[in-house]
């Protein structure tokens, strides 16, 4: 019960009023979304009533106290919200595949030109690996474009590296790069949320990062904190062992 | 070096005797287990583990397993393999702990009440590792369909936006600082012209967040490289990602309610 109605039921009510109350407790998530007057037919309640009502409870008016509850209703599920962040960074980090991390590393700390890759959410992403390497003092090269990576690849020296990271419909989209660095003997890190990609097997190494996607019109929707997180983790391990070598 | 049998249990709490209780009881089992595995074994994150172990005064749990083999075979001393693993999740879950308490409840309500009731939404591309989270902000925006969400990565082309703004508009800041001059120009300037604003800042008291409308804070430890920005932007990830997340909720929910109501 939110605190609106908590209060409001300590008060001296009309019969009429107790009426108001119950609606409202009865149907308190959808009062937010109900004009006044919906309210007054539904609750069988006059709006001089409701008014009244409201001014009862310290507010100025329907629209006011509408407001309230909407705030009320949000911060409750603001609460649940909160444990939910804890939640979700536990369930990004349980499983961590400590040794393709580390393989990871080792394919990063080595001297060679370095693309990192990634399109649409994956961008920021590659974007934020190739800031943070950049600080640490590893050169590298960020590409949004995955044609320009391609074009690019048809002249890289041996050795180059490459990091992608991709979604779920990776295959048809990475397939000719994939082949491509493989031919042209480059090394290809892939950090994806698919599992079993069938790009794994162009791969020097391959992460698979946990989903946490959400629906919304029919769409999944994967905020990419599962990969941000690991990309963070990928940060700290670098910057580690850059840290060590540099005391 | 402590001795694994003789570490006082006054201070542990049922949780920790058990885990305690566990190795005692299984030592063989315990030695060739990495912390992900021994976790898993006894319910608790890895983070909690490394807790734990420093709490009874092991550096980690290599050291732990170090001091389970009777002194005639300790020959070598501990590796540390994963250690380094594990701290890190140990520190990356220290920061996001940390939001958690310096993050207002009610200021996520109010966060979204804003981006709900605000025509068109304005963001400040400033460069770094910040931009990246902006950069984030905005594809996530358009991801989930809204609509009128302007980025510039200019400040004084922002400034001349916001002073043809009005309370209508919403100026999401976002400030690793929270004193960062240009941002702060641009803050001041929409307060100046009734401008919402939201902003997320860090902990401490900062200028952004005395101005803003609402300001969501994050926790995180300060670093840098000489004289380059390095700090974890993870917090800050995860409280957008939150505050979207419950904007989509609040869309879903009044999309609900409009087609009952119809």
């Amino acid at each position: 019960m939110i605190q609106i109605i908590e209060k409001a039921y300590t008060l001296q009510l009309t019969e009429s009023e107790r009426e108001l109350l119950t609606y409202l407790h009865e149907n308190i998530e959808s009062i937010p979304y109900m004009s006044a007057q919906k309210i007054s037919e539904n609750s069988f309640v006059s709006s001089a009533t409701m008014t009244r009502f409201c001014i009862k409870l310290g507010f100025s008016g329907f629209h006011d106290l509408k407001y309230q509850i909407k705030q009320q209703l949000l911060q409750a599920e603001g609460n649940a919200n909160k444990s939910n962040i804890i939640t979700l960074f536990n369930k990004t980090t349980e499983d961590v595949d400590v040794h393709s991390l580390e393989k990871i590393l080792s394919l990063i700390k080595c001297d060679s030109s370095l693309y990192i890759h990634g399109s649409g959410l994956n961008y920021i992403c590659a974007k934020y690996l190739h800031v943070n390497l950049t600080t640490a003092d590893r050169p590298c090269i960020l590409i949004g474009d995955r044609h320009v990576l391609y074009s690019l690849s048809e002249s890289m020296k041996e050795g180059t590296l490459f990091i992608i990271f991709s979604g779920d419909s990776s295959y048809d989209r990475y397939k000719k790069l994939a082949e491509k660095i493989h031919h042209m003997k480059g090394t290809l890190i892939l950090i994806t949320t698919k599992k079993d990609s069938r790009l794994a097997s162009y791969c020097d190494a391959v992460y698979c990062v946990k989903e946490d996607n959400f629906m919304f019109h029919d769409k999944d929707i994967n905020p990419r904190i599962g990969m941000l997180t690991i990309t963070q983790i990928i940060i700290e391990m670098y910057s580690s062992a850059y840290m060590l070598n540099n005391k | 070096m402590n001795d694994i049998r003789s570490i006082p249990v006054d201070n542990l709490n049922k949780s920790e005797l058990k885990i305690l209780d566990y190795i005692y009881t299984h030592v063989d089992d315990v030695h060739s287990m990495s912390v992900q595995e021994f976790a898993n074994t006894v319910n608790f994150s890895p983070s909690s583990i490394i807790r734990f172990c420093k709490k009874i005064g092991f550096s980690g749990f290599a050291e732990l397993k170090f001091s389970l083999k009777a002194p005639n075979e300790r020959s070598e001393p501990p590796v540390v393999e994963n250690t380094n693993i594990n701290l890190i999740l140990s520190d990356l879950s220290y920061d996001i702990d940390g939001t958690m308490r310096v993050l207002n409840e009610g200021d996520i309500a109010k966060a979204v009440d804003l981006l709900t009731t605000t025509q068109s939404i304005h963001l400040f591309d400033s460069s770094g590792l910040t931009g990246v989270i902006v950069d984030y902000v905005e594809k996530y925006l358009f991801t989930i369909g809204r609509q009128n969400v302007y980025k510039y990565d200019a400040e004084h082309q922002l400034k001349h936006v916001v002073e043809k703004l009005n309370q209508n508009d919403l100026l999401l800041m976002i400030s690793a600082s929270g004193n960062f001059g240009p941002a702060f120009e641009i803050v001041k300037t929409a307060k100046f012209h009734n401008v919402k604003v939201l902003s997320i800042t860090p902990f401490q008291k900062n200028n952004i967040a005395a101005l803003s409308d609402v300001s969501l804070r994050f926790f995180t430890y300060q670093r840098k490289n000489i004289n380059t920005d390095f700090t974890s932007r993870l917090p800050i990830f995860y409280v957008v990602n939150d505050l979207l997340q419950t904007y989509v909720a609040s869309l879903q929910e009044s999309e609900v309610h409009h087609d009952t109501n119809n």
